[in-house]
């Protein structure tokens, strides 16, 4: 257990690098800044109050875009680079085992991921409330519950890139993971226009790319219900692709670039 | 130096992950299996159909499919919630038709005429098709309806069209009352059918169609409602514009009148004018003033 908090604090440390800090302050005030417009254009009173959202879908909204973008930007060849540089030649000549190592790195990652979650919506949510003119209706548990399925359909993007690092070298890990989240937009449309009555298509959809946790988060935001179903596929596709990732870390040879 | 390859490796955390997924996985599985095959509350067509003629009340027909994600959303989200709920179980008869299903499928062309799942077709009582949303605009219409006012206005917008007279009962009330005129609204696509709905949604519009029109609506997802359409077009718009119109399709393309169109004839079932359901006339004042210009030109020509 000390290993692993040891290996996690040491693995945050190495994310943050000073352009992170500065991408993520630059991020946090332009959002401050959004969320003061309507206190600057008095464009908020009592006659707006039916057109402002459920602040926990505005949060919902952000974060959707936000995560998929800082789990791209913190798991840059999570692995590869850390092999070629000999990051991980260092770290397992101690007693330390590889899954001790991943699951540390990957704890690492939902650590950063959580403190832009945090920074990006909670600081301008809390000005735009504080600024408003007139008293928007919180629901907390809804924001908690935004904040924690993210945090799970983040963690699972994070394990995702840290195995295609293990397959692929540098940046392709990134690049993959882009391209499928981005054709994922793309089918979907296709198979609803043209495929719509094909079951094999409509299956290849629902498994195309793991969404169970958005999914959950979205019939719990819209009618309050628990999303079970949503969340075992959630559990499923998470607990499937760590099982590769603790297989795969297993295969990787470390000191290939030592031994050349 | 230290060799590495054998080193450090373990697959004790692999193998609990594993199980770990197959337990979970296997628990997805089932719960798919056991709840999304049927929807709760949805009857069969044939028995909403028998029951929305008890009741005099309109029907909702859900298409979906247990392999569609947005008819899953749809199921899951908006008719779970509880506004929504009760409002379409108070107001409507809810059937649900299963597209997955083998017979069902062949059927989905030929008789439904449907174009995209889900779709939801709001019927009368008697299963002619009034209008229909399709796709994913389905989701976005339908999660409208959480408030009051889209409610309140769904129903009014319903009422309105279901009170619209057949169109042989409206010659003969023309017949009758000769200073009105006949508006014929005909949807050749049947997933444009919303747009009529939203032309003749204001007020202003709904009392004036009332005033000076025996209003009759066509959708040509009706078997019955095709022929007339066909009938309308060999009829009364060749004769007008003899240059079109010559496939021998329901459908017609007049200059701009292409598929859907709002016709107007006098009480001799004679051309007036057309025109399409432009977004434009989606205000209910320039809609109200386009059919009362058009009124005002054709007593003037009378005169």
């Amino acid at each position: 257990m000390m290993k692993f908090k040891a290996i996690m604090m040491m693995e945050f440390k190495r994310i943050w690098t000073t352009p992170k800090y500065i991408a993520l302050v630059a991020i946090t005030v332009i959002l401050s800044i959004v969320a003061l417009i309507p206190k600057m254009t008095g464009a908020l009173d009592e006659s707006f109050l039916t057109f402002v959202p459920d602040q926990s879908f505005i949060v919902s909204q952000i974060l959707s875009s936000i995560v998929a973008i800082a789990v791209l930007f913190f798991t840059v060849g999570i692995v590869a680079n850390d092999i070629k540089n000999h990051w991980f030649r260092t770290v397992l000549s101690r007693a330390v085992s590889r899954e001790v190592f991943i699951i540390s790195k990957i704890a690492a990652n939902v650590l950063s991921l959580l403190v832009v979650m945090i920074a990006v919506t909670a600081i301008p949510l809390i000005i735009f409330n504080v600024t408003s003119p007139v008293s928007l209706e919180i629901d907390f548990m809804k924001i908690i519950f935004v904040y924690l399925f993210y945090t799970l359909h983040g963690t699972l993007l994070i394990i995702i890139s840290t195995w295609l690092s293990c397959l692929v070298p540098g940046l392709f890990n990134i690049l993959i993971l882009a391209i499928w989240m981005i054709s994922e937009n793309i089918i979907n449309p296709i198979i609803g226009l043209f495929l719509w009555d094909v079951k094999a298509a409509l299956i290849f959809q629902d498994f195309y790319f793991p969404g169970g946790f958005q999914d959950a988060l979205q019939v719990y935001i819209s009618n309050g219900n628990f999303p079970i179903s949503e969340l075992l596929w959630g559990f499923a596709a998470f607990t499937f692709f760590l099982t590769l990732l603790l297989t795969n870390i297993n295969f990787i040879q470390i000191d290939r670039t030592s031994d050349d | 130096m230290i060799n590495f390859k054998n080193t450090q490796k373990s697959f004790k955390a692999a193998f609990y992950s594993l199980l770990i997924f197959a337990v979970v996985f296997v628990s997805a599985l089932v719960n798919f299996i056991s709840t999304t095959g049927k929807l709760d509350g949805w009857l069969e067509l044939d028995d909403a159909i028998e029951i929305a003629n008890d009741e005099h009340k309109p029907i909702i027909v859900n298409f979906y499919s247990r392999f569609n994600q947005l008819s899953k959303n749809i199921n899951n989200q908006i008719f779970a919630n509880k506004s929504i709920k009760q409002f379409f179980n108070e107001n409507f008869v809810l059937a649900g038709v299963n597209v997955s299903k083998k017979d069902v499928k062949e059927n989905l062309d030929s008789v439904y005429k449907i174009s995209a799942i889900p779709a939801y077709l709001f019927l009368d009582n008697s299963g002619k098709e009034l209008f229909r949303f399709e796709g994913s605009e389905a989701m976005n219409i339908l999660n409208n309806f959480s408030s009051k006012s889209a409610q309140s206005n769904l129903l009014d917008n319903i009422k309105f069209i279901l009170s619209w007279k057949s169109y042989n009962d409206a010659k003969e009330i023309l017949n009758i009352e000769q200073e009105k005129f006949m508006l014929v609204a005909v949807v050749n696509e049947p997933n444009n059918s919303r747009k009529m709905m939203y032309i003749f949604d204001g007020p202003k519009t709904k009392s004036f169609i009332r005033e000076k029109f025996i209003p009759v609506y066509l959708n040509a997802s009706n078997n019955n409602d095709q022929d007339i359409i066909i009938n309308i077009k060999n009829d009364i718009i060749k004769d007008n514009f003899p240059d079109n119109g010559k496939d021998d399709s329901f459908k017609i393309s007049i200059g701009d009148v292409i598929n859907d169109y709002i016709l107007i004839l006098d009480n001799n079932m004679n051309y007036i004018s057309h025109f399409n359901p432009q977004t434009n006339l989606y205000d209910d004042e320039v809609m109200k003033n386009k059919m009362e210009l058009i009124i005002t030109k054709a007593k003037k020509e009378i005169e």
